[in-house]
């Protein structure tokens, strides 16, 4: 059941009806949370509250100490812009709508969410492949049983074939899982929005079933950007190999290989990718994205126990310099 | 294995060839306009082929099997018959997400039914009686087991509608 929480003043809602699932909170709720009403909340109440900061929620904390400020400041994506915390209730009208009034979060829509699902959602079957499997199949099964003495054989390759059928065949119902997350370079979490889709028959019915869901994760950036002049330049600051990425750079889009610690990557002279002739539905949402910045990088992120595909867009904003890389 | 006859084998791509092609030509249609029935068409498709496959174990496994050769003798009869529909019965199960536990279940109900009907006529080709006789107790067998088996057909079918 989804809470649709409009405005939640102290005082106005127990402690009781505050969700315990984040997904509960409607994107469009500014929770007001004051000292003694968050002391109430119970574990998975306050998992949710963090986890509704996460996702860009807009949460007013109202006399909570210092450290409960850092606690929240460090789960809140969007750089924290959607948290606000006061020390007393004099100005609370003004800065609960001061936060109402700021402009909604721009994430992912559900139709580029779907885009991207691309076609591991859809019924993907090699018609003619399958014919003509099913075409040899039959004329090898057919000379095994002409032949006596092989009828064994032909009761083996039928095995075999079958067997081979399950494991290189795709199925037409299917589980696809797609995640995009976006970021400003010094945000420390990031929210993403997600979409689950399941095609299934069940009961005499062919279904459909889309399932959205948003979070948040930390992300320690380790590529730094610096204006050079005959681009932007790229150096890996972290400690491990970088990812393979991508990069939006004044309408052009690079690919940048995998990079060892303390390398560098320069835009100059690199062709740029043909985006609209690259059939990949996660490049043309980088840029279609990433059109109003001068810069955004694009990554590819690793979900555990899953089999979907999730990215990181991250904006960034590059200084001007030539020193990049230098220790 | 010289004693294993290649008619079971034979007549199961008899009916296979033409469901199959029913199958290709259907689908091909339907992928086309992107119609979701294709689903449902499919799984259709896999129930006839488990009736047709149950069928014609009935009718004919009681002029197969011969008592001199035992039942392992039935028993490979019997999967001579059915392991050649089973690569297609696979790209069933995959294209409409079926789990390979129903279709293995439908499996062994057909070589279940088979292996019991086989069991039957080996007892009644022990009776001594002329050829003639034999053949029409035959006859008579398999078209009991395989009105049974129709009669009955929904008991395995809803495996493969879940």
């Amino acid at each position: 059941m989804r809470l649709l929480l409009l405005c939640l003043f102290f005082g106005s809602v127990s402690a009781a009806e505050f969700p315990t699932d984040a997904n509960d909170y409607d994107p469009a709720t500014t929770v007001a949370m004051d000292k003694q009403t968050l002391a109430t909340l119970d574990d998975n109440q306050l998992g949710a509250l963090l986890e509704f900061a996460g996702s860009c929620g807009r949460v007013l904390l109202i006399g909570v100490t210092p450290e409960v400020q850092q606690i929240f400041r460090n789960r809140a994506a969007c750089g924290a812009r959607y948290l606000v915390a006061a020390a007393t209730t004099d100005d609370l009208q003004a800065l609960f709508r001061t936060l109402s009034e700021l402009p909604a979060p721009d994430h992912a829509s559900t139709a580029q969410l779907e885009a991207l699902l691309g076609p591991s959602a859809t019924i993907d079957l090699n018609l003619a492949r399958l014919g003509l499997f099913w075409i040899a199949f039959l004329v090898i099964l057919i000379a095994l049983l002409l032949r006596t003495g092989t009828r064994l054989a032909a009761l083996g390759f039928c095995i075999a074939a079958t067997l081979l059928v399950s494991v290189v065949w795709p199925a037409a119902t299917t589980r696809a899982f797609v995640a995009w997350a976006e970021a400003t370079s010094g945000d420390r979490v990031v929210a993403y929005h997600a979409l689950e889709r399941l095609r299934f028959y069940r009961d005499g019915s062919y279904s459909v079933e889309d399932t959205h869901s948003r979070g948040s994760f930390a992300v320690k950036p380790v590529l730094e950007t610096v204006l050079t002049d005959g681009g932007v330049t790229l150096c890996n600051r972290g400690a491990g190999v970088s990812a393979t990425t991508h990069v939006y750079w004044r309408g052009d889009v690079y690919e940048l290989p995998s990079m060892n610690p303390g390398t560098r990557w320069t835009s100059a002279g690199v062709q740029t990718l043909d985006v609209d002739n690259s059939n990949t539905p996660e490049l043309a949402l980088f840029r279609e994205r990433a059109a109003r910045h001068e810069l955004a990088l694009l990554r590819p992120l690793q979900i555990a126990n899953s089999a979907g595909q999730a990215w990181l867009l991250q904006y960034d904003t590059p200084q001007q310099g030539d020193d990049v890389c230098a220790m | 294995m010289r004693n294993v006859s290649a008619t079971p084998a034979v007549l199961t791509i008899a009916y296979l060839v033409p469901v199959s092609i029913w199958w290709f030509a259907q689908t091909s249609l339907l992928l086309q306009a992107s119609n979701p029935v294709f689903v449902p068409f499919s799984i259709n498709v896999l129930q006839t082929l488990s009736v047709v496959q149950i069928l014609c174990l009935c009718l004919f496994v009681p002029h197969w099997v011969q008592p001199r050769l035992g039942m392992t003798h039935s028993a490979t009869t019997i999967a001579t018959s059915l392991l050649p529909a089973w690569p297609l019965f696979a790209m069933l199960g995959l294209a409409t997400g079926i789990p390979a536990t129903a279709l293995i279940a439908t499996q062994a109900v057909a070589a279940g039914v088979g292996l019991a009907v086989a069991g039957i006529a080996m007892v009644v080709q022990r009776l001594s009686m002329s050829a003639e006789v034999l053949r029409l107790l035959q006859a008579c067998l398999g078209l009991a087991a395989a009105t049974l088996a129709w009669l009955l057909r929904s008991e395995w079918l809803h495996w493969l509608t879940q």
